[in-house]
């Protein structure tokens, strides 16, 4: 299955894209795409017990198990105001 | 009435506190946000913001309603700015009209405690010296 990727601010600088698609083998979590991208863009782990997680624009955790199109985003803690 | 905005352009602030309140309400609260010239770093110059668009505005509309849950108010105004900000300009504006003044404050409190905690926009810190900082609240 196919899912799309979304950074924002440092993760964004850090992992080099915006929008990216991944292919999925089964069964994947919030985590699993986690743990993919800390292997792909290793400086992201700087970040690993800061980031905030968003499937179809809702908050979730690591645990949220990914559908076929979901749109996954990564991101910093926020500090708008 | 309920209005969101995230924009690029300056807020026009006198707009934004005339679109807000009825007849019957005592009471019009107002919350403008700035930069800060100080930070722990440098002397800022100017920020700019970066939005998740679409989900900060639905994000902002979860609070404004929770607001209307909590408190009897009337009318609600958030407008956020995104891209760069100058000092003295303003960063967020938070309008709330009600009958009496308490819950005009406490619904402009809560709502911008929040928007802190839960809407995805992020700042980074421009500085005098040329130099820049992503803003990391954690």
């Amino acid at each position: 299955m196919k899912i799309v990727v979304n950074t924002f601010s440092s993760v964004k600088t850090l992992c080099g894209f915006s929008e990216k698609e991944f292919n999925l083998n089964g069964k994947s979590s919030v985590g699993d795409v986690l743990n993919a991208l800390f292997k792909e863009y290793n400086t992201l782990i700087k970040l690993k017990n800061k980031l905030l997680f968003a499937v179809n624009e809702e908050y979730c955790d690591e645990s949220k198990i990914l559908q076929d199109g979901d749109q996954l985003s990564i991101f910093p803690p926020v500090s708008g105001g | 009435m309920k209005k969101i905005l995230l924009q690029k352009e300056q807020i026009d602030i006198e707009k934004a506190i005339n679109e807000v309140g009825t007849e019957e309400d005592g009471a019009v609260v107002f919350f403008i946000g700035r930069p800060r010239k100080d930070s722990s770093i440098c002397e800022v110059k100017y920020i700019e913001y970066e939005a998740f668009h679409s989900m900060a505005v639905k994000e902002i509309e979860k609070i404004i309603n929770d607001a209307f849950q909590k408190w009897p108010i009337t009318d609600c105004i958030v407008i956020h700015r995104f891209g760069r900000v100058e000092l003295r300009e303003a960063s967020i504006i938070i309008a709330v009209s009600s009958h009496h003044r308490e819950e005009a404050f406490s619904s402009v409190k809560y709502i911008i405690d929040t928007i802190k905690k839960t809407v995805p926009i992020w700042k980074t810190e421009f500085y005098f010296d040329g130099t820049s900082r992503v803003y990391d609240r954690s």
